[in-house]
């Protein structure tokens, strides 16, 4: 009798300590055929973390460029180095008064609604030093392709006319791409083009110029071959239409108004907004002074996109995604494709993990108080993107990033 | 008799989901030893609950029985490739109780109160998990009170009919894709409502050896007429997410069940169950929100009906001493592209031991072990896009005590 129950004690025992926890099958990372160990990024405000407005510590450990830098951690990746922000504070490129300058925007209640507003920045921020030969981040706020590498007579180089890149580049001559090659990245995301568009689309058309799509095609060859002649691979980003940020479709969300523009080009000098014209979210101070409103107040075509202007964006963008795409195929390196993701996201939306993303301004999540730039989820979806372009290309299993751990617009 | 004062303590603590969907078989520590069978046996007061055509058949004028398991549940989660994001539910352990009641009215009529817990669900997966704006943690737990009346038409033959009054009881939490200063937004549902519905059984001895059953308990459609939802928000969108009442609902589904006994010889039982589960009552989990700006929530479950099949043996050793073992194998009815980590269920196996030990001819005691092991399923919700490979197993000890006189 006591021997059976000592037995069947046993047996009972056995099976309660039998995997008290389930097992589970790992997923195990992997680099496939590339080399993550030096992982370098080169690009613009996107690159660089630039968020609601201005650059800051809190936007540059949300960057895309951060989040895949730590993601490839997972595969051979040892660091990711940043010129961070030394101030707790940020800072913008808006002039608000003589000499002081935005920092990040946040989001007020104004008169009983939802309002962003600029903070007051640290300008002394552009005047930090933080050059190291460890940083890995090369994005460059405002850059464009052009600005990357030597620039033409009469300018003289690109970090006496930038501060965003006179912060951390090596000397006041040195290049953007020259700096980002002497710090021999084993693997490079290049992600430009957005600003030869946008400086001139958030200008209204009526200031600076959209790059030539021949110069652009020969600039980027030119890069690219600078970039792979090191013996790094790369993942090229393209260019996401216009159309698919906020800054540009925001104010018209809610279809065509009749308002008064300035257009020199017509008799008399003003006329009335077309349908299909863009009215850009810069504008938003200026309509509610009540400008547009009449023939004494038209609104300034600096805050206005005309169809011919829309044209000309839209015909560079395709050039230049064309461009990028046959340089991504010639050299057999990853592609992403920022353009198709943000075209989902400003039509049916993603769903990811339990939420819905789109380019809504402010509650779609994914763009930020500046109606141009990342949210921290943003960038954790561009970021993925890039994760998947790469593991497609290089059969590599590099693990995504949990959108969900990542920030939004934060409401008051 | 401390165990028995140990139980009773535990009975106010949370419920547990350890069948498919959020049903918990653990009604009797006798049935639970041997894969939780019972439908075609006649095992006393317990039978109210497997089936109240067997309770006619107790040979005592009283017969009472009641215990409780301890349900020490794992659930793991483990993100869709690529990712290396894994989750560990933090369950509270679950608790599920019973309680029978019976006596004979006469040779031919007997009268019971039957308590039980046959749903339930508790399941904590974090407020900061990737999964959070499906569900943080969920306490889902209905309490069964059945009184019930048997009839034994002869000495082959009984019915019973029982009337179920359930007390439903709900409170989860998930977070809002919206932060503030302190993060996301934040959801509490709750509430409590009763519902009622009816078991029914037949009991037949058909040979010496051969005893056949078949139950029905009905679907309990729980309606929750006024719920509290309360919202933590942003100061700024309190206005559009005041707290407010809500209503929904959700099935505790039909059951029939037949079952087999067979005694082999004066030592062995052997007994099968096939029960049926009515899961595709639950059709959707629809939130009604009282104030008009928030919006109403509506989530498709379109469960499937299901069949759990189950064996199981007991062994008189002696008069005292009966051992006894069981398997069972309960299939999920959670289609594809429809499993949330809020019932995150799986086809799963049962294996059971279980002891039973007659104390005196009025007192006994019966000890069950029951290891569950979800299988390993890899699936997620499609309508918010959350997947991956979740992982179950339970570990759940039992006891319980019966006496009659």
């Amino acid at each position: 009798m006591k021997r059976y129950i000592y037995k069947y004690a046993l047996l009972l025992s056995a099976v309660a300590l039998w995997s008290c926890e389930p097992n589970t099958d790992d997923f195990n990372p992997s680099k496939g055929s590339a080399d993550f160990t030096n992982f370098v990024a080169i690009g613009d405000s996107y690159t660089a973390g630039y968020t609601d407005g201005a650059l800051g510590r809190r936007g540059q450990e949300e960057s895309f460029s951060a989040i895949l830098g730590k993601q490839l951690m997972y595969v051979g990746g040892t660091s990711y180095n940043q010129p961070f922000v030394q101030s707790e504070s940020s800072v913008g490129s808006m002039e608000l008064q003589p000499g002081v300058y935005n920092g990040y925007y946040e989001l007020n209640i104004v008169e009983g609604s939802l309002k962003p507003q600029p903070t007051i920045g640290d300008v002394a921020i552009l005047g930090e030093q933080v050059s190291s030969p460890d940083n890995q981040n090369f994005g460059v706020p405002g850059a464009k392709l052009i600005h990357l590498g030597e620039l033409p007579a009469p300018y003289p180089p690109y970090a006496q006319l930038n501060p965003f890149y006179a912060r951390f580049a090596s000397s006041p001559d040195a290049t953007v791409l020259g700096d980002a090659l002497a710090a021999e990245p084993s693997f490079v995301s290049f992600w430009v083009g957005n600003n030869d568009i946008l400086a001139y689309a958030m200008a209204g058309g009526e200031a600076d110029a959209i790059t030539d799509p021949a110069m652009f095609a020969a600039a980027y060859t030119q890069a690219v071959n600078a970039i792979l002649s090191t013996g790094s691979k790369a993942v090229l980003g393209n260019v996401p239409a216009i159309e698919t940020i906020p800054f540009f479709n925001h104010i018209l969300k809610d279809g065509h108004l009749p308002l008064v523009i300035v257009d020199d080009a017509v008799p008399g000098g003003i006329r009335q907004l077309v349908e299909g014209e863009k009215i850009l979210l810069s504008a938003s101070t200026a309509l509610g002074m009540g400008y547009g409103q009449s023939v004494e107040m038209p609104l300034g075509a600096e805050y206005v996109l005309d169809l011919n202007e829309l044209n000309a964006i839209s015909s560079a963008t395709t050039a230049y995604n064309a461009t990028i795409k046959s340089i991504a195929d010639e050299n057999g390196i990853a592609h992403v494709d920022l353009a198709k993701i943000m075209e989902q996201l400003s039509t049916s939306g993603l769903i990811i993990d339990g939420n819905r993303y789109t380019t809504t301004f402010v509650s779609g999540g994914v763009f930020s108080l500046d109606g141009i730039h990342a949210t921290g989820r943003g960038s954790a979806i561009i970021a993925n993107a890039f994760i998947d372009a790469i593991n497609a290309k290089y059969d590599a299993q590099v693990p995504h990033a949990n959108i969900n751990d990542y920030n939004m617009v934060e409401f008051p | 008799m401390k165990r028995i004062g140990l139980f009773c303590g535990l009975v106010m603590l949370s419920f547990q989901l350890f069948a498919e969907g959020y049903q918990v078989n653990l009604q009797g520590n006798r049935q639970t030893g041997m894969g939780h069978t019972g439908a075609g046996l006649f095992m006393g007061a317990s039978s109210m609950h497997f089936n109240p055509g067997a309770l006619g058949f107790i040979d005592k004028k009283y017969d009472f029985s009641f215990g409780g398991s301890m349900i020490f549940s794992n659930n793991t989660f483990q993100k869709q490739a690529p990712s290396t994001y894994e989750a560990k539910s933090d369950n509270p352990m679950g608790t599920p109780f019973y309680f029978y009641g019976a006596t004979k009215l006469n040779d031919k009529l007997a009268l019971g109160l039957a308590v039980t817990t046959p749903y339930g669900n508790s399941l904590k997966w974090g407020d900061d998990w990737d999964g959070k704006y499906l569900i943080q943690d969920i306490s889902l737990r209905a309490i069964f009170i059945q009184p019930t009346l048997a009839y034994k038409i002869n000495d082959k033959l009984g019915l019973g009919l029982g009337f179920m009054a359930v007390n439903g009881n709900v409170d989860l939490n998930k977070a809002l894709p919206v932060q503030g200063a302190n993060g996301d937004a934040s959801a509490n549902i709750s509430g409590n409502t009763w519902a009622f519905g009816f078991n029914a059984g037949i009991s037949y001895q058909a040979t010496d050896k051969l005893s056949l059953g078949l139950s029905y308990r009905s679907e309990v459609m729980v309606e929750l007429d006024e719920g509290d939802a309360d919202f933590t928000v942003p100061s700024s969108l309190a206005g559009l997410y005041p707290d407010t009442k809500f209503q929904a609902e959700l099935p505790m589904p039909t059951n029939i069940t037949f079952g087999l006994g067979y005694q082999v010889n004066d030592k062995l039982l052997l007994a099968a169950d096939l029960q049926y589960v009515g899961w595709s009552a639950y059709e959707s989990l629809d939130f009604d929100f009282e104030a008009p700006t928030v919006p109403d929530s509506r989530n498709q479950r379109d469960f499937e009906n299901t069949m759990i099949y189950r064996l199981g043996a007991e062994y008189a050793l002696n008069e005292k001493v009966q051992f006894r073992a069981g398997v069972y194998y309960d299939s999920t009815p959670i289609p594809e592209d429809l499993l949330t980590p809020e019932t995150p269920g799986t086809d799963k196996i049962g294996m059971s031991l279980g002891l039973g030990y007659q104390i005196n001819d009025k007192l006994s005691l019966d000890a069950s072990l029951l290891y569950i092991h979800g299988m390993k399923r890899e699936d997620g919700y499609a309508p918010t896009n959350f997947y991956g490979t979740y992982y179950s197993n339970a570990v759940i000890p039992g006891i319980g005590v019966n006496y009659s006189f």
